[in-house]
């Protein structure tokens, strides 16, 4: 981790101390969505069969591109703890009663490149009755491949969210291509940035998730630090 | 450039509205400035008092409060003649953060053998963590290192059971018998946690005192 990243966290880290009870209702109102868009999802997926299958994925992709107007909102909370504003806990839903059109453009592009990249996965190993080493062999260097470039994607509109939440006048769009510019040279120290939680998420696997409420926020506190910095 | 005159009170001294009042902007004049000595600070005080907000300004505290410049509460440790006047050391100061860091540190120790040493040790880890400023103070420092043996226990627990299970015997039978289980039969994890209980009872478990048994 460079120094840059260490002082986005070190700053995170401050300014989140003394107001975790709001930070972690946040992360509860994002872990309960998650819980019951997951459970959504299993009410739509009848049973065994392709027509299934591709209904479940669409109707997985229809909630995680609804989700990510909520991420917008949490995203809006920790800005504001960030600049040293006021966060109501309004500001969840503050996305979604304002321009909610926007944040579900930029979520469904990064939803559906993410899955575009998923559909040579699904054919090789997940579709077919039977399923060869070749094919097994092929899937993980996709994934690994695959995974790198939906990375890199993702690192270059990565702000795009916070660009929108910024300007009300800026379209989705325009925002993924400001965000894009910005991040110009420092994809890499983002996903260092990002690569330095893996600890965190090795110490939340072992509370069962738990951890996930107070490692969240500060997740999402670097991110928006990140963006402060890359401004 | 001077600014323009105008008058702020009346010909009988009365203020008019609208307008801020001289005695308004006397007050502010009179404000105390906290960047500079006040009546009757020595300058050891004056002196402390700064190294106080340089130090706060480092730690981005809210230093533009004035219960800090005064050195009243919160961040300082009183006035000069206290017995310990001064900033308190980032070591001795406890957040919300780093007590849950020690609570979870030391639930992880307690609960070694009944299990839940690794939930608590990765909880107060992620707690003490998240309790640091710049870095880590004296009570987050313990919490780790409770939380973190907690964690080791845990796995050294797993390693010495797996070992022991291995050793007797007991895993292969196990193995054996998952393979030829009918994945179909609803009651196959139930008795097969039986058989494994049994066995371990059978192998490791509690005898008679010698001579009790009849």
């Amino acid at each position: 981790m460079n120094a840059k990243n260490r002082t986005i966290k070190q700053n995170a880290r401050q300014k989140l101390l003394g107001g975790y009870s709001e930070h972690c209702a946040y992360a509860i109102l994002l872990g309960g969505l998650e819980v019951l868009s997951g459970w959504i999802m299993g009410l739509f997926i009848p049973g065994a069969g392709m027509q299934s299958f591709i209904f479940g994925l669409i109707v997985s992709a229809v909630l995680q591109v609804l989700l990510f107007v909520f991420y917008a909102g949490a995203a809006l909370h920790f800005l504001k703890t960030l600049r040293g504003e006021p966060s109501p806990l309004t500001d969840f839903i503050e996305p979604l009663r304002r321009s909610a059109d926007r944040y579900l453009v930029v979520g469904l592009i990064e939803v559906a490149v993410g899955y575009v990249l998923m559909i040579p996965i699904y054919a090789a190993c997940v579709l077919p009755d039977r399923v060869t080493r070749g094919a097994l062999i092929f899937s993980a260097v996709w994934l690994i491949a695959g995974g790198i470039a939906y990375i890199v994607f993702l690192a270059n509109f990565a702000l795009s969210i916070f660009i929108l939440l910024d300007d009300p006048a800026v379209s989705p769009l325009a925002a993924m291509k400001m965000s894009a510019e910005k991040m110009r040279g420092k994809k890499g120290s983002f996903v260092l940035l990002v690569l330095s939680f893996i600890g965190y998420g090795l110490l939340v696997i072992f509370t069962f998730g738990l951890g996930l409420i107070w490692v969240l926020p500060y997740f999402l506190a670097s991110v928006a630090g990140f963006y402060e910095d890359a401004k | 450039m001077t600014e323009p005159f105008e008058p702020k009170n009346n010909e009988e001294g009365q203020d008019l509205p609208g307008r801020s009042s001289y005695e308004e902007e006397r007050r502010a004049d009179e404000a105390p400035d906290f960047n500079k000595p006040q009546p009757g600070e020595s300058y050891a005080d004056y002196m402390h008092r700064l190294d106080r907000a340089r130090k706060a300004e480092m730690e981005n505290l809210d230093h533009s409060r004035e219960e800090y410049w005064s050195g009243l509460t919160d961040y300082g440790r009183g006035k000069s003649g206290d017995p310990n006047y001064g900033p308190i050391p980032e070591e001795y100061s406890m957040n919300g953060m780093s007590k849950a860091a020690f609570a979870c540190g030391i639930l992880s120790i307690v609960t070694v053998f009944f299990g839940f040493s690794l939930f608590f040790g990765a909880l107060g880890v992620i707690f003490a963590l998240l309790s640091r400023k710049t870095k880590f103070g004296r009570q987050s420092r313990i919490a780790l290192w409770m939380s973190s043996a907690g964690i080791f226990a845990f796995f050294f627990s797993l390693i010495i059971t797996i070992h022991m299970l291995v050793s007797s015997g007991i895993w292969g039978r196990m193995v054996e018998r998952i393979r030829n289980m009918d994945p179909n039969d609803p009651n196959a994890a139930a008795v097969l946690e039986e058989q494994l209980l049994e066995e371990i009872l059978g192998t490791y478990g509690v005898q008679s005192a010698p001579g009790t048994r009849a």
